[in-house]
């Protein structure tokens, strides 16, 4: 649109137009920019300053969320970099070879219990034997004492002469009571060892398999927790890369904010030229000589031009001045290219 | 201990901008609005690179490379112009003064932050 207002007003302003307003209304043209350009400096100096506190103000507002986003996307990157390192199953792995002893102890600890039971067992039937033994000296100590009854009888029967033998029989019968006695005192304390070794077998089958039944649990729920864990740290690893993602983008937009910021600099410059061109004009216009038609367009145009900057002023359509024109500072102008945003460039280093 | 960078252009946001970049790179900065205001800053502390803008009101940004250069303390100053001048002849100006790189405005974060940590001062 503005290219075919351009278009338009070269149309319509042409030199030999120029050249005879200026000749017939210079005077009240040079009063008109007098009287205006005052104002129209006074309008680009307050924009420019309005721009440069508004941009101010967004980048102190800026300052203070600039580095907790830095802070943010360190954290995500440090976040993701120490899960990526691992990853989940690495994670898992760790805390399956730290969990490992524990279940070994566990495990350990059951197959005690087992060879202990088996031990209670083996003396169960120790005690059995000594059972067996106690009867057995009791079978003996019976025999001896039928022996001794006979022996006395034939005693008895040899008269004067056996009278010794029959000391000797009587003793051996009280020997053998003796030892029926403590044939029957042995079965009964053997009978209450096996009694309290049964119930001490009966108490550690039951703990043997508690433990098994406890070991097994155990088992899998140090698994069933990996697992969940496991899944868990998965979750947040993608949590993680997201943010990392995020955070990536977040600073490669935060960069991008810092590029687009730097426009009210060149804004600032541009503006800053503009105004101080206009008041140039100003007081060139109050300058009686200036008045009286010694202002020179092309020399005007050249120190304006001198005093560019920026890549793009340079690029401001190029002015040619009409020679018709030239008594009266008219120009004329080419189309204006279309402005390109710049772009950061190389560093030069010297 | 942090590294000190003097920071010099007469545009408000662009120190802002200059000194929020180094300062997320972990630098301190000064800051001045010309180069009258820098050279005023250059009193004896350690300063390990200057940035700095080339066209400022009071003095200019090349005049103030070329007056650093005057002083014993600052004659290897490091100094990066950040401008948008792009002409040659002011580059080889700004070389002949002393300056160490050139980069035109505007600048990329990354950009400014490899140029400072290659020619920062130990």
């Amino acid at each position: 649109m503005p290219f075919l207002w351009f278009k338009r007003w070269r149309r319509g302003a042409s030199a030999a137009n120029a050249t005879a307003l200026a000749g017939r209304d210079g005077p009240a043209l040079a009063a008109v920019c007098q009287a205006v350009l005052p104002v129209w400096s006074h309008h680009v100096d307050t924009s420019r300053r309005q721009v440069e506190q508004a941009i101010g103000d967004i980048l102190g507002s800026f300052a203070a969320l600039a580095p907790r986003l830095g802070h943010a996307v360190s954290e995500s990157r440090a976040a993701s970099q120490a899960l990526g390192a691992e990853g989940a199953g690495g994670l898992v792995q760790q805390c399956r070879q730290a969990l490992q002893p524990l279940s070994e102890t566990i495990t350990r600890s059951v197959s005690d219990k087992a060879a202990m039971l088996q031990g209670v067992q083996q003396l169960g039937q120790v005690t059995g034997e000594l059972r067996q033994m106690a009867e057995e000296v009791r079978a003996i100590a019976r025999q001896t004492n039928l022996l001794s009854i006979n022996a006395a009888i034939e005693a008895a029967r040899a008269g004067e002469a056996g009278k010794g033998f029959a000391v000797v029989a009587a003793e051996v019968r009280r020997l053998s009571a003796l030892s029926q006695e403590t044939g029957r005192s042995i079965t009964d304390r053997v009978q209450a060892a096996v009694t309290a070794i049964e119930q001490v077998g009966i108490t550690a089958q039951a703990s043997a398999s508690r433990d098994a039944a406890a070991s097994a649990s155990a088992s899998r729920t140090i698994d069933d927790v990996l697992q969940t864990m496991g899944q868990a740290v998965s979750g947040l690893q993608l949590s993680a890369q997201g943010l990392a993602t995020d955070a990536e983008a977040a600073q490669a937009q935060i960069h991008q904010l810092f590029i687009s910021f730097q426009f009210q600099d060149r804004l600032n410059q541009i503006l800053g030229l503009l105004h101080a061109d206009m008041q140039r004009l100003h007081a060139a216009l109050a300058d009686p000589l200036a008045a009286a038609g010694a202002l020179d367009a092309q020399a005007w145009l050249v120190q304006l031009e001198s005093r560019y900057a920026m890549a793009e002023q340079h690029q401001a359509p190029p002015t040619r001045v009409a020679a018709p024109a030239r008594a009266a500072g008219q120009a004329t102008t080419a189309a204006p290219p279309p402005a390109a945003a710049p772009a950061p460039t190389e560093v030069d280093f010297f | 201990m942090a590294k000190t960078i003097l920071v010099i252009d007469d545009s408000a946001s662009l120190r802002q901008l200059v000194r929020l970049t180094l300062q997320a790179a972990g630098y301190d900065c000064l800051e001045a609005d010309d180069g009258l205001t820098a050279l005023a800053k250059l009193d004896g502390r350690k300063i390990h690179l200057a940035v700095c803008d080339v066209n400022m009101p009071g003095m200019d940004g090349i005049t103030f490379v070329g007056q650093a250069r005057t002083r014993a303390a600052y004659k290897f100053l490091p100094v990066i112009m950040l401008t948008t001048e792009s002409q040659q002849a002011k580059k080889d100006a700004g070389k002949a003064a002393g300056a160490r790189a050139w980069i035109v405005k505007p600048f990329s974060p990354p950009q400014l932050l490899d140029a400072v940590s290659k020619l920062c001062l130990p």
